[in-house]
């Protein structure tokens, strides 16, 4: 990972910004919102347990050591995935995220929580993401 | 609604406030995927370079780019590594890493 920032260091004008956007390495929360409220289902798990966002954290580290980059922001925000039930979310994520664990107790909570709601309803993935601002500090 | 990614908009809010302004920047986006995040910043970049080694993705950016980005933004289905050793000699004002460290 210090080394894609290296060569993304190598293809920044200098002084040039490197946004870096990447989840936090947390386990994100599952939640059925409907009749105006939210309510937790679990957690969704990865195979690997989220490590390659804790190496990505330590990559930036390394990189501002070695003089690369240096942080001028650092920010988080939730992100959403709203799915319209949980089988569209089962579908999304076997799709776009291979190494995710969604245990089968959770997809039937799910699918339980959600029939038993009288409104509109919808399947909520709610992922902690860094946002980080750096700034290309010298030439190779 | 089958499935709506961050329907309310925080990413982009954020990395505007981040970034600043687009106008006239060169910008390479790492793991651009179909250009869900691209669409939000190209119309004021000078131009984009957009890239992901997954090809499918890719081909969905490609094809759904939009006629007036047409002639600024420029997808490629490749690695970071592959694309610095093709283009060595190219510089960027802004890079993201698109969920892609």
């Amino acid at each position: 990972m210090v080394h894609a920032l290296e060569t993304v260091h190598r293809q920044l004008v200098p002084g040039g910004r490197l946004i870096d956007i990447h989840p936090s390495g947390e386990a994100p929360p599952l939640f059925l919102r409907a009749d105006s409220r939210q309510t937790l289902i679990g957690w969704l798990g990865e195979t690997d347990y989220f490590i390659e966002y804790r190496q990505a954290d330590r990559a930036v580290a390394e990189a501002v050591s070695a003089g690369l980059f240096s942080l001028e922001d650092h920010q988080e925000f939730m992100f959403e995935t709203q799915a319209e039930d949980i089988g569209r979310l089962v579908e999304f994520l076997n799709a776009n995220w291979s190494d995710a664990v969604l245990e089968e107790r959770l997809s039937e909570r799910a699918s339980r929580l959600q029939h038993q709601a009288s409104g509109p309803s919808a399947i909520i993935l709610a992922e902690r993401v860094q946002i980080l601002k750096l700034v290309s500090r010298r030439e190779d | 609604m089958a499935i709506q990614l961050d329907p309310q908009g925080r990413e982009t809010s954020i990395l505007f406030s981040l970034a600043g302004s687009f106008e006239g920047k060169s910008v390479l986006e790492i793991g651009c995927g179909d250009g869900r995040l691209t669409w939000r910043y190209a119309a004021g970049a000078s131009r984009v370079a957009g890239i992901d080694p997954n090809g499918d993705k890719v081909a969905r950016a490609i094809e759904n780019t939009p006629a007036a980005l047409r002639d600024k933004v420029q997808f490629v289905a490749t690695d970071l590594f592959a694309y610095a050793r093709s283009n060595p000699a190219r510089r960027f004002d802004l890079a993201i890493l698109s969920w892609s460290l």
